[in-house]
């Protein structure tokens, strides 16, 4: 961690006691992850160099850090550096600046989103006009406000703050969404003082006149009226996608400043040409502006403090094509990121950078003393180079300090650290006294020394299969990509294939493990179900369904399966015998996003593979909330708007179930919408095409008329044949019977909004007339939980997030999450009584942080903390720090002899995940027994 | 005024013997008593074993409860821990069950039984010993507890094994024995 940030935490701390914050805040404070920076003010890709006025001396101060991370400087002896504010107020350098010898990979940006509109917006002094296919159109404001319509059919509102007229300033407010061109002018002595976004906007060409000519070393004082432009943070729509600023080309005014709303992140993608697939490559050039952009205080002298206090954090420009250019008289405040061009500054007056850049090179020309860099994180132009985990961490049940925890993780870049390359891997940690875990895993199952036995043991199964036990057969050399990708790397990977081509095994995404006996057993993208031993981590075996196979490829084709996520959920259980001696394991899963599901038998201990019970596949019929589609074929949501790159529900499409009585053989599913039931072994009658979910034709459930279609959108809580529940994209919870059969009214007449409901769960509740089900309905934003009371079923309470991300619950009683920027990124855990819910915050500083929320009693929502620790501490709050990354969920289990739930969080990219016990009960009841005497009935 | 030297002395005498009289017989009854009660209460002896013995099969259950708790939490499969966790671990259905009521069940030393541990050194006179053996009966839902993880699979954890106890213990006199049973969800 950056010395500068410790500071700044431990004032943040410092400030809140002192203003006789509670103590909850306090401890409550983020520990950010230090490399989820670049740590630096520049930074070169791999290869490149950074390059100080190649006629002359390095004149430029530096502040905050005494390397620049990149392979080439030429400067290393010359440059000024003040390391700390002493040094800066003193003005005594304290050494010279260096490079680090290592260039820096950069993050994955998102794809470019071209706006969908060619219409012009043309602002200035004298008129408003809206220009589209040749027809010119005056916008004429009433009371401040203005509505033009496009083509399209779109309805534009602008407002005005302040009058518009020739004689009076004005700033215009545009409304987020698509735009083709906009142009705005007059900045010189006129009265339309600039335009602000009220959200994210696609803009082709956002076109700034500027006129305010000023003086050489002249600072630009604010409000000027030249406020040119504001951009809003981005956000998160309905669906849970991320929304960002895509521009094509963005041509700034000569004087004008950049605002941004702040706090949060406003992104900047600039995509540097006309069009997204051809067009003159333009870059950025800011280099004949000069203004303030993202500057506070922009006309102060620019000393530590004033840098110091800027929030380069707020603004991230992204520039996909061509060179970024700035010169004098320019105050920029951001992170920026130049992955495909150079970063080019020319300086002979004032110019100044707080943040970070990386480029493929910088190049600081015509240096003097008063261009000041200042390094300050932007936490974002960093790659995901450590290892990161999007499932819940898993244990044996009984765990303490010093027991181990099975995370399924992955990578998105070589070992190097440089070099893009995607890889999946099974790590082992230690626990620690405490439950959270170290950096260093014991071992990692991907490692070649682990997964030295693959040729002998991968298998698929035979051409003739029958339930026998000769399945499974061998890989022939056919498959020797399958085997083993890293042999003949040109030859086992395609051209576009994301892979590390040093990798044994895919990545897990949100596919959790399992343990069997003694064995974990986890599921990766490269179409492979891996089992291996959990105290060794050494293969045992591994199964790739013959249609993956064929789908991963043929002979001497490569391997291409990475950019699909071919693995849902696997899960085991135990079905015992009839005469009760002896027990058959079960694995079953989902693949192919729900298109395939399937059950095998392996050994007691998970370390055989034995039969295969049944393969269900149907092509283009998914499972809910797959990690590639919707069952409908429709692109998968993200859980929590996590976009980039974690796409898909995390726990929607589970694999088939049993019923939740005792030895039941028979298990449930969904695909395409429809319901499969049928015993897990494979005997009995196939359920062919499934079941079509059918309400009462009474038009009890939903209304006389045609039906609408129910969208079943979550898992199945299979209780038993008459009660199996699911929750749909209507916002209700159904419960239908094996048939598909509906059940009238009931649990459906519970309305929870609008949202679909993606995960159900449930939990025996104590009542005066016996235990009383009560079923949890998770939406996005939302944990519902509904009571069976009475004959009737209601909502009881609920809790969640809005939008924004602030708390918000039923009603007073209920405890909420008590933070903005929420997100709820898994479901929640219930355990005695009382429920866990998880969700990630993100921190403009420390990127984004896991928490665990909780407990909350089930039956009312209240607080319920007495006797629960976290991490073995008594917890005296809700809130409980997980660590860096998203919350990816729980698991329960035994902690040092008290039950409890074992979270996660995903890690990001300065620091691998890690792990937290709460623990939710107390001793065991030492209380008298009931007993009954039998002497007397001798 | 009457002088009391007046009364016959004779009179006086008289008194004194029905008192001793009367104290030798109260003193007959006392001894009387006495020696009933210790001859009912050893007549009883069988009803004071037995409550000795029926502390000591209580105790036992409470051990029975602790011992297959502590072998079966975290255990992944508590069907299977229980059939190989040998002698006095039955499972219902898969198991032959011992008769609580036939003798050798209980018999000292018996491999159908565990011996429960007894710290009262003083106390061992206890006749056959105390012991105990447990059934696992299959599982019960616990309440205020997930049906399902997070990845919607089963929630193994909120499937409560339930067992039956069964502990014996005998008195201070042979022939003196107490079976208790009772059940529990752990």
């Amino acid at each position: 961690m950056k010395t500068k940030h410790v500071k700044q935490i431990a004032a943040a701390c410092l400030s809140i006691g002192m203003l006789g914050a509670s103590i909850v805040l306090a401890a409550s404070s983020p520990v950010c992850a230090p490399p989820s920076s670049l740590g630096n003010i520049f930074s070169t890709l791999p290869g490149g160099e950074v390059t100080m006025n190649k006629q002359g001396d390095c004149n430029p101060y530096f502040y905050g850090s005494t390397t620049i991370s990149t392979e080439s400087f030429n400067h290393s002896d010359q440059c000024k550096v003040f390391a700390n504010q002493a040094e800066s107020d003193s003005g005594k350098t304290s050494g010279k600046l260096t490079a680090s010898g290592q260039g820096v990979v950069g993050p994955e940006l998102l794809p470019f989103e071209e706006s969908k509109e060619t219409f012009k917006l043309k602002f200035s002094k004298s008129s408003k006009q809206l220009i589209e296919n040749g027809t010119t159109t005056d916008i004429k404001f009433i009371n401040g406000t203005a509505t033009v319509t496009t083509k399209s059919g779109r309805t534009l509102t602008i407002k005005s703050q302040g009058t518009v007229d020739q004689n009076s300033a004005h700033t215009l407010i545009l409304p987020e969404g698509d735009y083709g061109e906009i142009q705005w002018e007059n900045l010189e002595g006129g009265f339309l003082e600039g335009i602000k976004f009220e959200g994210p906007v696609r803009v082709r060409y956002l076109r700034q006149f500027g006129a305010q000519l000023l003086g050489e070393g002249t600072a630009i004082p604010t409000n000027s009226g030249c406020q040119a432009i504001s951009f809003a943070q981005d956000r998160t729509d309905s669906a849970g996608n991320v929304q960002q600023n895509f521009i094509n080309r963005f041509q700034p005014g000569d004087g004008c400043n950049w605002y941004v709303e702040g706090p949060g992140k406003t992104t900047l993608n600039i995509l540097g040409k006309e069009t997204l697939n051809s067009g003159t490559v333009f870059g950025f050039d800011n280099s004949q502006a000069a203004g303030c952009i993202n500057y506070a205080d922009c006309s102060a002298t620019k000393n530590w403090a004033n840098m110091d206090a800027q929030h380069p954090e707020r603004l991230q420009i992204n520039l996909y094509n061509g060179d970024f250019k700035a010169s004098d008289r320019t105050f920029i405040a951001a992170g920026v990121y130049v992955p495909n061009g150079n970063a080019l500054f020319t300086a002979a007056s004032q110019f100044v950078i707080v943040g970070e850049v990386l480029a493929k090179n910088i190049e600081v020309t015509q240096n003097n003393a008063g261009v000041q860099f200042f390094g300050k994180s932007t936490s974002v132009a960093a790659p995901l180079n450590k290892f990161y985990s999007l499932t819940p961490p898993v244990s044996d049940r009984k765990i303490s300090g010093g027991s181990l925890v099975y995370r399924a993780t992955q990578r998105d870049y070589r070992a190097d650290g440089k070099t893009k390359g995607s890889s999946g891997h099974l790590m082992a940690y230690v626990l620690n006294a405490d439950s959270s875990h170290g950096e260093t895993p014991l071992w990692d199952a991907a490692d070649p020394a682990k997964m030295q036995n693959r040729a002998s043991v991968i298998q698929t199964e035979s051409a003739t299969w029958a339930s026998t036990d000769s399945d499974f057969t061998a890989l022939g050399n056919e498959h020797a990509c399958v085997i083993d990708p890293t042999k003949d790397k040109k030859k086992c990977f395609a051209s576009n294939d994301p892979r590390d081509p040093d990798s044994l095994v895919g990545v897990p995404w949100r596919t959790e493990p399992i343990i069997v006996g003694e064995s974990v057993l986890f599921a990766t993208d490269d179409g492979i179900l891996y089992s291996v031993n959990k105290t060794t981590g050494v293969l045992q075996w591994g199964w790739i369904p013959g249609k993956i196979l064929e789908m991963t490829q043929t002979a001497n084709a490569r391997v291409d399966m990475a950019s699909k996520h071919p693995w849902g959920q696997i899960a085991a259980f135990r079905v015992p015998s009839d005469d009760g001696k002896s027990e058959q394991v079960y694995v079953t899963g989902t693949a192919l996003g729900g298109q395939l599901h399937f059950a095998i038998e392996v050994g007691a201990n998970g370390n055989t593979l034995k039969k295969l019970a049944w393969m269900d596949y149907k092509a283009g019929q998914y499972a809910p909330g797959s990690l590639v589609t919707n069952f409908d074929g429709t692109a998968g949501n993200s859980w929590g708007g996590d976009g980039g790159g974690m796409q898909g529900r995390p726990y929607g499409g589970a694999a088939p179930l049993p019923s939740l009585v005792e030895g039941a053989q028979k298990v449930a599913y969904l695909k395409g919408g429809k319901l499969f039931v049928r015993n897990v072994d494979g005997s009995g009658a196939d359920p062919k095409d499934g079941k079509p979910f059918d309400p009462p034709q009474d038009g009890t459930l939903l209304g006389t008329g045609t039906p609408p279609a129910i969208t079943p959108t979550s898992n199945l809580l299979y209780l038993d044949d008459d009660r199996i529940y699911f929750g749909a994209g209507d916002g209700k919870v159904y419960q239908s019977n094996l048939d598909g059969s509906l059940a009238s009214g009931g649990v459906s007449g519970v309305n929870l909004g609008s949202d679909p409901v993606w995960h159900v769960n449930g939990a025996y509740g104590s009542s005066s007339v016996g235990s009383a089900l009560m079923l949890t309905a998770q939406t996005e934003r939302r944990l519902n939980v509904l009571k069976f009371a009475e004959d009737a079923w209601s909502l009881s309470w609920w809790t969640g997030v809005t939008a924004k991300g602030a708390g918000e619950s039923s009603d007073g009683a209920v405890e909420k999450i008590g933070v903005g920027g929420a997100k709820m990124t898994a479901p929640a855990s219930i355990m005695n009584g009382k429920v866990v819910l998880y969700y990630t915050k993100m921190d403009s500083d420390c990127g984004p942080t896991a928490y665990m929320f909780g407990p909350l009693s089930l039956d009312s929502g209240a607080a319920a903390l007495e006797g629960v620790h976290y991490r073995t501490k008594l917890a005296t709050q809700l809130t409980h720090l997980l660590g860096v990354g998203q919350a990816t969920g729980g698991n329960y289990v035994v902690f040092d002899g008290k039950s409890g739930i074992l979270g996660g969080s995903s890690g990001t990219n300065g620091a691998t995940g890690d792990t937290g016990v709460i623990t939710i009960d107390g001793e065991p009841s030492k209380k008298r027994l009931n007993w009954r005497e039998l002497t007397n009935f001798f | 005024m009457r002088n009391f030297s007046q009364f016959p002395t004779r009179q006086r005498g008289a008194a004194l013997v029905v008192s001793l009289i009367m104290l030798v017989l109260a003193s007959l009854v006392a001894a009387g008593g006495f020696f009933l009660s210790t001859e009912e209460a050893r007549g009883a002896s069988s009803w004071s074993d037995r409550q000795r013995a029926l502390f000591a099969a209580e105790g036992a259950l409470k051990e029975a409860e602790e011992a297959v708790r502590n072998k079966i939490t975290g255990a992944a499969n508590v069907r299977q821990t229980v059939l190989s966790g040998g002698n006095g671990y039955y499972v219902r259905h898969a198991s032959v069950i011992p008769d609580v009521s036939a003798e050798a069940t209980w018999k000292s030393g018996s491999a159908l039984v565990l011996p429960a541990t007894q710290t009262m050194k003083a106390d061992t006179r206890l006749a056959d010993g105390v012991s105990y053996f447990v059934v696992f009966e299959g599982y019960g839902q616990a309440t205020g507890n997930a049906l399902l993880t997070g990845s919607g699979n089963v929630n193994e954890a909120a499937k409560k094994p339930r067992f039956t106890l069964y502990a014996k213990a005998g008195g201070i006199k042979k022939g003196t024995l107490v079976v208790l049973t009772t059940s529990t969800e752990l």
